[in-house]
């Protein structure tokens, strides 16, 4: 099948990282302190997955991510698509809004710890501020930048404008919802090991620091490794859902203007 | 019988803060089943003027009358197709053409039965659950036209509805049109740059002026359908008609923005 054997594809570039991580380490290149080999890393992981360690942190980190990313989508798809619909409002709203988005998700910690104390509560607040208003100001301009004259086809054919927003601008902006999401998800998994870092006492975050303060460097990288490969496959997770919702959608081929 | 009156409709835009007027006192009487052609240069504020029959957009000046009553905002009874369709891409053909019959609260069954026949009548039979990009340019179109058709609306704004399609598909579907057109009492604005697309569908035609755009003259086509089968009177009526075009855009040369 064609969709296998192109998955396969990005074997060999995998394959071969794999294979300088075993090399460099071992003929003396790198430091194997500090870069323990792949196979060490492996065993580790193997290790930490028996002792159901590894589990543990795994599901307390999906957990704040579910809680914050839900938490995040709740509030930025409905606020987008009225910010984009709602030309007054936007102004109103848009430059507080791009102002807390480059504060980096690191930046809240000391916030929310004095907020919210320890445990999932700051966790959950942070990956909410950190994939939030990214994700709202991407719905924002995909409803500013769809093609209004659809609702003025829906007006001119008897919608009223609650149908001309639940039966076209929904349908419409669901490319660009589903974008969002897929891009809010990554901010999210990225946010969720930044606040695990402080604050609490499991999650994938919080093993990678407590193997550097135990000077384990292959426990650092096999959470590292983790995140990863979960961070990829929540991503294929959400790519699955995308496909199945736009069906409709022409399939869109990658250009390939430079590979002739 | 005058069914649609324009009064001294005027329109204008500020792109950039800077005056641009677009419709300056446009005239214009239609009477109740005509076919009436608004033929004009390309930018002269044809397709304006369908918008804001269509209900669209709001007149800055002047008035527009439906059976002497005051048109406000958009309504099923007067349905606009754009020039590229515009159909619903997440909706299949069947799925586009029940779109107004679903906003009128018709049960599925009935308006699915509804949309199917009309896509009979547009040649499109069995092509109902294709999704708008699996059709050819000219088949979108011809969804566009049933979309609009199935409503039954009094009143029928075409804009350009035929300018993408190449000239083979162009004639299939302006004859299609006049087919399905003629099983009904239906007034239909049609806006085209074209003069033989005008010459061939209207009963009247209205000439407009480069933008600004005003009504320079009325012609009424006295020639009997089908027309395809009097070329000579076709292309008289093109030669008298192209003479006074020619002179009409003569100011084309006048600056984009008024000062």
């Amino acid at each position: 099948m064609i969709g296998s054997r192109r998955r396969l594809m990005g074997l060999p570039a995998i394959l071969l990282a794999l294979a300088l991580w075993e090399v460099l380490p071992r003929s003396g290149l790198l430091n194997p302190v500090f870069m323990p080999p792949c196979s060490q890393v492996a065993w580790r992981l193997w290790g930490l997955l028996q002792r159901g360690e590894l589990l543990r942190h795994c599901g307390a980190s999906l957990l704040r991510v579910l809680l914050g990313f839900g938490l995040a989508a709740a509030v930025a798809i409905p606020l987008g698509v009225l910010l984009g619909l709602h030309r007054r409002l936007y102004l109103r709203l848009a430059p507080l809004v791009g102002v807390l988005r480059p504060i980096s998700p690191p930046a809240w910690i000391p916030l929310a710890i004095l907020w919210f104390g320890i445990g999932n509560r700051p966790a959950v607040f942070i990956i909410f501020v950190g994939s939030a208003a990214s994700m709202l100001l991407g719905i924002v301009a995909g409803a500013r930048g769809m093609d209004r004259r659809w609702i003025e086809a829906s007006l001119t054919l008897g919608a009223s404008r609650k149908q001309a927003v639940l039966w076209v601008v929904l349908p419409a902006l669901l490319p660009s919802v589903m974008t969002q999401l897929r891009i809010g998800l990554g901010l999210s998994w990225m946010a969720v090991i930044a606040a695990e870092m402080v604050a609490v006492n499991q999650g994938l975050g919080y093993m990678m620091v407590q193997a550097r303060n135990l000077f384990q460097t292959d426990t650092v990288l096999a959470g590292m490794v983790v995140v990863g490969a979960l961070g990829w496959g929540l991503d294929r997770l959400l790519l699955r859902l995308e496909r199945r919702l736009l069906g409709w959608r022409a399939e869109l081929e990658p250009h390939d203007l430079l590979a002739a | 019988m005058t069914y649609l009156q324009l009064d001294a409709l005027r329109k204008h835009y500020r792109p950039e803060g800077r005056l641009l007027t677009v419709l300056k006192g446009v005239d214009l009487e239609v009477a109740r089943g005509e076919l009436l052609v608004l033929l004009g240069p390309s930018g002269c504020g044809k397709s304006t003027l369908l918008r804001l029959v269509a209900g669209i957009e709001s007149p800055d000046g002047g008035q527009i009358l439906l059976d002497g009553q005051p048109v406000s905002g958009p309504s099923c009874e007067r349905t606009l197709v754009f020039q590229d369709g515009l159909l619903f891409p997440w909706l299949t053909a069947t799925e586009n053409v029940a779109f107004g019959l679903r906003a009128m609260g018709i049960d599925e069954e009935e308006r699915r039965r509804r949309a199917e026949e009309e896509l009979v009548r547009l040649g499109l039979e069995g092509f109902g659950g294709l999704y708008p990009h699996q059709l050819s340019l000219g088949m979108r179109q011809r969804v566009a036209i049933a979309r609009a058709l199935v409503l039954d609306p009094d009143l029928l704004l075409l804009d350009e509805p035929f300018a993408a399609l190449d000239a083979a598909r162009r004639r299939q579907l302006q004859d299609d049109l006049l087919t399905v057109w003629r099983g009904r009492s239906l007034t239909t604005l049609f806006v085209t740059h074209s003069l033989s697309e005008a010459v061939l569908l209207g009963d009247r035609i209205a000439l407009l002026s480069p933008r600004p755009a005003k009504v320079l003259s009325l012609y009424t086509i006295d020639l009997p359908r089908p027309r395809r089968e009097h070329p000579e009177g076709l292309a008289a009526w093109r030669v008298r008609i192209d003479e006074e075009l020619v002179q009409a855009a003569g100011s084309i040369n006048e600056p984009l923005l008024d000062a």
